[in-house]
């Protein structure tokens, strides 16, 4: 009976219950939508940094990290290349080689990263092929053609097809020099990275370099980023001389960084929950003191304290249920929407677009974020009741039932 | 003859830090069984306040409520709301049923309260909304229905728990004549038939016409306790 | 004014329903404050952790000194320059550094790196250089030794109390030697620092490079990172004048160039810059749970008082009149709400500044490596406390209007009988 009259009550006043369904709707979308940004967010940012430059594992000598030195190979490293190529979780490999060294234009110089690629491979581990945006990412056949990042290029004052000299240690530990003519302009998100790296193909490298077929680095680009860490231990075993790192490992303020926003995200959930019970309570509290004469009149025909309190109680919980389903509903609609379409940054952000760098966020929703977030709602929702609830038994029956 | 209710120097005394307003003044009354009596007065002479407090829907600041015998002034709430569902019934002026349930609901809800079982429920239901002749309107809700016929749900209501006696405060107040006569001959009929006893309080003549017995406050004091003869 | 008087006295007819609505806009403003003073304190945090191991917030150097850090870019020691710096309020510490880049040599193996001279104590007031001592002690102002970084200590295979042998360029081409002994070995977080950086104490990295009473770069920490411009300003003022190479004969200033953080660290700047973006649209989701609570609130309070609504159009006050007083009322208990939310906040987040949230898991591990202390501490700067105020406020009024519309809408006779 008591269910019966409580969802009888809600449809009485139909303003009145809209908006506290609403604002469990709303404060249900509020933090899953929060979530699905922050893991967008979380994704956009690692993404870029795997995709522009570490990759999700990389393979070295265990000599190489600590000097990059030219003799530092990495053995049977064409065997070890091809043998990943065929691993089913492996989207893409890259073998390339490595060396630090000097650049210069007729007006500076300055230290760089010269990798040593295969285009045809890079093309498809890192985003670099991408952001070209003047000139092409290599063209086929052509010798000693290098691509640098833009920063760089302003700063050795040069420009597309214009010809900079390469100077760094061979082998055999002689100083050697080479001449590349741009054939490429790249601008990525990373203004350090464009600064400091530079591109020339494997081979016209190796030749300088003497290092024929061997390989410094492999960079392994994964189906799946979240197995980074399993498959590393996999290749650990397989490839015992080798040292492997994850992308956590070569760049730890990267993990840094996402571990702050989880623990921020918790707040900002905090936040919202609390938001959203301060406003339910008020509401309820309303329209509970406006219904005074009917608690009056209940209790008056004997309807004891605990059933009153119950039955405010079951109006929340009714509203509550409503407002649940609708919130998911909206949620999953929003965050498909912008899960297609993504969130551009730049849009609230002067400083951002004026950068030129479209910052755009894909929201993403974790299945398993979808019944936490819904009951931490809910139990806000409820919580929020009890306090308009308790109110309504404060009522004296004879004052409220001659309150005209 | 038995003594349903006993009162001995009941006063109300309202605000009486800031500015107190006796309503009810030393007040000895005694109401038997089968009555069928009047409280009667001129506003704020305190009969609302009185049958506040015999209703227990009160607490007074002074004297006691005896009822078979009971002292209800000692209860806590809980109790008395406990004690009101087994043993008092209610007809207020106005807002005597709970809006979103039919009629027939209405009366049934006192009963579910009492914990009846399902079949004495549905039987019931359907005698009392027969004595108070609005069977054909069982399924409609307080806001179908006009302004005396919500009264005789609340009639209905009132005796669906089997009280000792029943209160009506003001229940003809807005009430044309006929739904007002409708509404007397029912509960005339209960306690002539059902020895239901009714403690009316009122300043409807016609009420007054129809009770045995007067009592007159003024003031919070009785000032009379008549025997009338009902027209 | 007699409106203005109406609506006050009315809003404390029913004090109850005044107190709930007035609750629920200070609720509104405090957690709008909050969470925005949260989110502006962690990045605070995040640059001048960074700043602070780095680049400081601003740094003063020879014009072009930052693009092609030559040595031969120094500037001079100038007095005046470092008094003017003390003296700025903004400006709570200053570092210098004489930094080369040099070979370091144990005799079996050589390595190029960087050495920085530095003031022992400025130094480590700013980036804590002491507490990350691994072996040996920390440099004395006057020590003749030098510290090296501990990955660079292993690969010239050499411990404390060593001796590490110098090469490099000096002042205007001049070749710089020097041999030293080892007094400290620090651990730098960063691999790549860790393996390739050493210092001197200021006097002994002059000798080795011949330089005299001279810098390459002096770095500033702010009080406050929204004062970054304002000092650079000043500065860029204060030192038409002040020439930093002796002889130059300029006395336009233009000798020096001042970077702020923003400049020498881009990525840092981007990184700070899409934070911002974000915070923007987190706000406006919780200004969405907001208005709806205040709507809420504002709807029910409407439903109460239909009835004295009704009366007074009865007896003849316009429609129009009423909503106006309704709406200021509203508009008042927002005000009022608004400036308790704000008064309330204060204490509030002065608790939390005071008594930083700890946080945990991996990020607070890495974190301590990087000798950043893992917490979540709010922003104190009021403006944060005045916009969210503002904001809460403006979607409260707006709101508010409501009762026009529900005002006008009333039929009487319904409204008599609520």
């Amino acid at each position: 009976m008591l269910f019966k009259i409580a969802w009888r009550n809600i449809w009485r006043n139909k303003m009145r219950s809209i908006v506290v369904l609403s604002s469990v709707a709303i404060g249900l979308f509020a933090g899953m939508f929060m979530i699905a940004f922050f893991q967008g967010l979380m994704k956009q940012e690692v993404d870029n940094a795997i995709e522009t430059q570490l990759s999700h594992i990389q393979l070295h000598n265990p000599a190489f990290a600590e000097d990059k030195e030219v003799s530092a190979l990495i053995e049977t490293g064409g065997f070890i290349l091809d043998q990943l190529r065929k691993n089913e979780a492996v989207k893409a490999v890259s073998g390339r080689v490595v060396t630090g060294g000097m650049i210069t234009s007729s007006s500076t110089a300055a230290g760089v990263e010269i990798h040593g690629i295969v285009s045809g491979d890079e093309k498809n581990i890192s985003s670099v092929a991408g952001d070209v945006v003047e000139g092409v990412y290599f063209n086929p056949g052509k010798k000693n053609e290098i691509v640098i990042g833009q920063q760089l290029a302003k700063k050795l004052a040069v420009k597309l097809h214009s010809k900079i000299v390469l100077t760094f240690q061979t082998k055999s530990g002689e100083l050697t020099a080479g001449s590349f003519r741009i054939a490429g302009i790249f601008r990525s998100r990373n203004s350090a990275f464009d600064q400091t790296t530079v591109f020339t193909a494997f081979d016209d490298l190796a030749l300088l370099l003497g290092t024929g077929k061997e390989i410094h680095e492999i960079a392994v680009l994964l189906k799946d980023g979240k197995q980074a860490d399993s498959l590393a231990a996999g290749f650990k075993k397989n490839y015992p001389a080798v040292q492997i790192q994850t992308w956590s490992e070569i760049e730890p303020e990267m993990a840094m960084l996402t571990g702050l926003m989880d623990q921020m995200m918790y707040i900002i959930i905090g936040i919202i929950l609390l938001a959203l019970m301060f406003g339910i309570i008020n509401t309820m509290l309303m329209a509970v003191l406006e219904r005074q004469r009917e608690f009056g009149m209940l209790m008056a025909i004997g309807m004891n304290k605990t059933r009153v309190f119950f039955m405010v109680i079951l109006e929340s919980l009714m509203l509550t249920c409503l407002g649940l389903p609708a919130g998911i509903f909206l949620t999953i609609g929003c965050v498909q929407f912008f899960a297609k379409k993504g969130i551009d940054l730049s849009a609230f952000s002067e400083a951002l677009s004026q950068l030129g760098f479209s910052s755009i966020v894909y929201p993403q929703l974790q299945q398993s974020m979808f019944l936490p977030v819904t009951l931490m709602t809910a139990f806000t929702a409820l919580l929020s009741a009890i306090y308009p609830a308790l109110k309504a038994l404060k009522f004296k029956p004879a004052v409220a039932i001659h309150k005209l | 003859m038995n003594t349903l209710i006993e009162i001995h120097n009941l006063s109300k005394v309202y605000n009486p830090k800031t500015i107190p307003v006796c309503a009810v003044n030393g007040v000895d009354l005694k109401i038997e069984e089968g009555e069928f009596t009047a409280l009667v007065g001129p506003s704020g002479s305190g009969k609302t306040t009185l049958l506040n407090l015999i209703g227990g829907l009160d607490y007074p600041s002074g004297g006691e409520v005896k009822i078979e015998g009971v002292d209800i002034t000692r209860m806590n709430e809980n109790k008395l709301i406990d004690f009101r569902l087994k043993n008092i019934g209610f007809v207020f002026q106005a807002y005597n049923l709970i809006p979103v349930l039919t009629a027939s609901e209405n009366v049934e809800f006192v009963m579910l309260m009492q914990k009846k079982p399902k079949k004495e429920r549905e039987r019931q239901v359907a005698d009392l909304l027969i004595e108070v002749g609005l069977s054909d309107k069982r399924n409609s809700r307080p806001s179908e229905l006009s302004g005396g016929q919500q009264q005789r749900v609340a009639v209905a209501r009132a005796l669906a728990s089997k009280p000792r006696f029943i209160l009506a405060d003001e229940p003809t107040a807005n009430l044309d004549s006929k739904s007002a006569e409708n509404l007397l001959e029912i509960m005339a009929k209960l306690n002539k038939e059902d020895r239901m006893t009714f403690l009316f309080s009122t300043h409807d003549q016609r009420v007054i016409d129809k009770a045995r017995r007067i009592v007159t406050l003024v003031d919070g004091k009785i000032v009379s306790d008549t025997k009338n003869q009902p027209r | 004014m007699m409106y203005l008087q109406l609506a006050w006295r009315n809003m404390w007819r029913s004090r109850r329903r005044t107190f709930i609505t007035i609750s629920s806009i200070f609720f509104a403003v405090l957690f709008a404050i909050l969470m925005r003073v949260m989110m502006i304190g962690i990045f605070d945090k995040m640059i001048a952790d960074t700043v602070s191991m780095s680049t400081g917030y601003i740094q003063v150097h020879h014009s072009g000194y930052w693009e092609n850090k030559s040595i031969d870019s120094t500037f001079e020691e100038n007095p005046r320059l470092l008094e003017m710096l003390n003296s700025n309020k903004h400006i709570t510490a200053w570092n210098p550094h004489l930094e080369s880049f040099a070979l370091a040599s144990s005799g079996e193996r050589t390595k190029g790196i960087l050495v920085t001279g530095i003031d022992p104590e400025k130094e480590n007031l700013i980036s804590r250089l002491s507490e990350k001592i691994q072996s040996g002690r920390y440099l004395g102002n006057k020590d003749s030794g030098i510290l090296l970084a501990q990955g660079l200590a292993e690969y010239l295979n050499l411990m404390v109390n060593d001796t590490v042998v110098l090469l490099g360029q000096g002042y205007q081409g001049n070749m710089a030697a020097g041999k030293y002994c080892i007094r400290g070995i620090a651990k730098l977080p960063i691999p790549q620092m860790n393996k390739s950086m050493a210092w001197l104490p200021m006097q002994g990295s002059r000798d080795f490079l011949n330089t005299g009473a001279r810098y390459t770069s002096l770095s500033l920490m702010v009080s406050d990172r929204t004062q970054v411009d304002a000092v650079k300003r000043y500065l860029l003022n204060q030192i038409k004048g002040m020439s930093p190479v002796s002889g130059s004969g300029r006395a336009d200033g233009l000798d020096y160039e001042i970077m702020t953080w923003q400049e020498m660290l881009p990525e840092l700047d981007q990184l700070f810059q899409a934070k911002m973006a974000q915070n923007v649209i987190m706000s406006g989701i919780l200004y969405l749970v907001i208005a709806f609570g205040i709507f809420g609130t504002i709807l029910m309070m409407l439903n109460e008082r239909m009835h004295e609504f009704g009366i007074l159009i009865a007896i003849g006050m316009k429609k129009r009149i009423l909503a106006g007083i309704v709406v200021l009322e509203l508009i008042l208990m927002s005000l009022t709400g608004t400036f308790l939310g704000i008064a309330g906040a204060v204490p509030l987040v002065l608790y939390f500044r005071f008594h930083p949230i700890h946080m945990g898991g991996d990020w607070a591990r890495t974190a301590e490596k990087f000798n950043f202390s893992p917490v979540l501490q709010p922003s104190v700067d009021f403006r944060h406390f005045i916009i969210q105020g503002y904001a809460v406020l403006s979607i409260a009024v707006v709101l508010s209007l409501y009762a026009l519309v529900k005002i006008n809408r009333l039929k009487t006779i319904n409204a008599l009988n609520s």
